[in-house]
């Protein structure tokens, strides 16, 4: 009943910025283990994990919608509101990507060729450590809401995401060599795997994508 | 039965109008204190009440006006060819009283629709609502109104400007320092100076319109020296306070901001006790005026255009505006200290200091700044500064609109009221 003036006050979208990170996050963890699976060539794993990474990709939407619906056209924030939604977009996209991946390997049984699995470890692990500091980044918001993203505390967030576009760059090389390996065995690979695999690739390395342009997103809450 | 029954349901009216301020505006003066947590909303109750109790008692108004700012001239009631009857008296009485009822009345709804009105503008749209009635609108001084109208404009946004400087002052000397903390202990005297000198002045010049200052031999040399004493003796006591803050191990922000937050947690309590005792001397008038000019016009039997205030009148006034506090404003500070999670003290501060200066600016300057319009402002001038997370625009054009709607509603149910008192008292006392 009683709302006054301090009904002026909305709620600040960004500690639930930071739980949709976190469920993004764990989405995004799925991945390594979804791949191990493959390589033990274990496919009823592998089509359990696909289907809890769909599950958890359906919670980062659920908790997305609440956020954009939290943010009516008459509420005025200290960020612009169109770059906050390309920050929502963005966040989702990684999960999104996940899922896609999973799905992917659900469509046939993967052979994990041996000389794929290296390169393929290292583009999951360049890409997991990409989305990690996304999130980390994302912990650090509230804070940075806090003083208005200015500051110590934005430089500090500006080099965080300085680094980011550098993990993102690595794995895109990765992406790039893994690419390039695949294709130089074209002969040995039954061209639907090869397809696959391709797709695979990309679609891990468009989490790292997301992730970057997420970064990208929030430079420009501490651009004036 | 003939006028003491004015006297006695404008009494009670008259408690029923201070009531409402304390349900509506008070609690708005502690708003932010709450909002931020620097407070507890017990403590909040208690601060307020005592603020402004002795606001109200202490330097509420001796004399008011008995049309609230000349929106017309009471004399006027005192000529027959004006009012059509040689018991203008007795008209005024009645006029009087209904502007008392339907100002209450508004506010009364306005609190529990979360509407921050002004009092004053309340009440001037029920005396204008009556006069129009009562002497033709002819008589109205309408460039009084329309001051009033622009302070729509001018209170909420010279306190938003001013809020806005304050809080992008503290945030670039404080929050941005590399070291916030051993920014604040060497900034915070600095800051705290004309704080106090601004609260100071603001109670000596709007704050004590009852107490004659000059008859004490304080002109105005002497309130400025005063307040820069005030300041520097604040200036000095937060020096020694802020002297034994530690600046946290490390530079997390997080520790840092938390420690800086805590100075200013006692700056804005402080801002709080002034607002609110400001506020109880300014308001008092408000409920108790229409009463005093009631009670001028019984005791001396004709109208005059500025009326002493008995002592127990301005009592009346001032426990008018604790009890509404402690029994409905007691409820708006609960919602507002478990709801609001968006304003720190800093940010309280600096809307509230922002206010504050406003204030003061306007009595100065002899702007029709009204203090609820000008907190909502500065509240919004912190929210522009990008010190708030999150504004909602939806409410602030809500709020805006109740406060156009506050003149014409007061005016057309004084008018209603008035219409009903004229018959009713024409029928069963005597013909009018």
């Amino acid at each position: 009943m009683v709302r006054s003036i301090f009904g002026l006050f909305a709620k600040s979208p960004f500690p639930y910025i930071r739980e949709m990170a976190h469920k993004v996050k764990e989405c995004a963890d799925e991945i390594p283990v979804l791949f191990d699976a493959v390589f033990e060539g274990d496919q009823d794993k592998v089509k359990a994990i696909a289907e809890n990474i769909s599950h958890l990709e359906h919670e980062v939407d659920v908790v997305k919608t609440r956020i954009r619906d939290s943010l009516p056209k008459t509420i005025f924030m200290s960020v612009d509101r169109r770059d906050l939604l390309d920050v929502l977009a963005s966040l989702d996209a990684i999960a999104d990507n996940a899922e896609d991946v999973g799905i992917l390997f659900t469509l046939r049984k993967m052979e994990p060729h041996p000389e794929l699995v290296p390169q393929l470890k290292k583009l999951v692990r360049r890409v997991m450590t990409t989305v990690d500091k996304a999130v980390e980044i994302v912990d650090a918001l509230e804070v940075l809401a806090d003083v208005s993203f200015t500051g110590p505390e934005a430089e500090r967030v500006l080099l965080m995401i300085d680094e980011l576009n550098r993990l993102e760059h690595e794995a895109d090389l990765v992406q790039d060599a893994l690419a390039r390996l695949l294709f130089a065995m074209e002969d040995d690979i039954k061209p639907g795997s090869l397809m696959l695999w391709n797709k695979i690739f990309n679609k891990v390395g468009d989490m790292a994508n997301a992730a970057e342009k997420m970064g990208n997103r929030l430079r420009l809450f501490m651009s004036k | 039965m003939g006028v003491e029954l004015i006297l006695w349901v404008a009494i009670a009216f008259g408690f029923y109008m201070a009531w409402s301020i304390g349900a509506n505006d008070a609690a708005n003066a502690m708003g932010t204190s709450v909002g931020s947590k620097a407070i507890s909303f017990k403590e909040a109750v208690i601060i307020a009440a005592i603020f402004e109790f002795s606001g109200a008692f202490i330097a509420g108004s001796s004399v008011t006006d008995t049309m609230r700012r000349g929106i017309i001239d009471p004399l006027l009631f005192n000529d027959p060819a004006v009012v059509g009857t040689t018991e203008g008296s007795t008209l005024f009485m009645l006029g009087m009283l209904a502007a008392l009822i339907s100002a209450a009345l508004w506010l009364h709804l306005a609190a529990m629709l979360g509407w921050p009105v002004s009092t004053t503008h309340s009440i001037v749209g029920a005396i204008t609502g009556f006069g129009v009635v009562a002497v033709g609108p002819s008589y109205i001084q309408w460039g009084t109104l329309a001051k009033i109208v622009s302070s729509w404009a001018v209170s909420p946004l010279t306190g938003g400007i001013l809020a806005f400087l304050v809080f992008t002052v503290v945030r670039k000397m404080i929050f941005d320092a590399p070291n916030p903390v051993a920014a604040v202990k060497r900034w915070s005297p600095v800051l705290v100076f004309p704080v106090f000198v601004v609260l100071a002045l603001v109670i000596f010049l709007k704050g004590m319109p009852g107490v004659d200052l000059e008859s004490y031999g304080i002109g105005n040399t002497e309130i400025w020296m005063l307040s820069a004493l005030v300041g520097v003796v604040g200036s000095a006591i937060s020096a020694f306070f802020v002297r034994k803050i530690d600046p946290p191990e490390g530079d997390d922000p997080q520790l840092h901001v938390a420690k800086v937050e805590r100075v200013f947690r006692y700056l804005q309590i402080a801002t709080a006790c002034f607002v609110a005792f400001a506020h109880g001397s300014n308001d008092v008038a408000n409920s108790i005026g229409p009463l005093a000019a009631i009670v001028g016009t019984f005791n001396e039997g004709a109208i005059t255009a500025k009326v002493p205030v008995p002592t127990w009148v301005l009592l009346l006034g001032g426990a008018g505006i604790v009890v509404g506090l402690a029994t409905y404003g007691y409820k708006v500070i609960e919602t507002i200290g478990t709801k609001i999670t968006e304003i720190t003290p800093s940010r309280g501060f600096a809307a509230e200091f922002g206010a504050a200066s406003t204030i003061l600016m306007g009595s100065q300057l002899g702007l029709p700044i009204s203090t609820t319009h000008t907190v909502v402002g500065a509240v919004i001038g912190v929210g522009f500064a990008r010190g708030m997370t999150a504004l909602n625009l939806g409410i602030i054009w809500n709020i805006v609109k109740s406060w156009v709607y506050t003149l014409p509603v007061a005016a057309g149910s004084t008018i209603a009221i008035y219409f009903v008192m004229k018959t009713a008292w024409s029928a069963f006392i005597s013909p009018l």
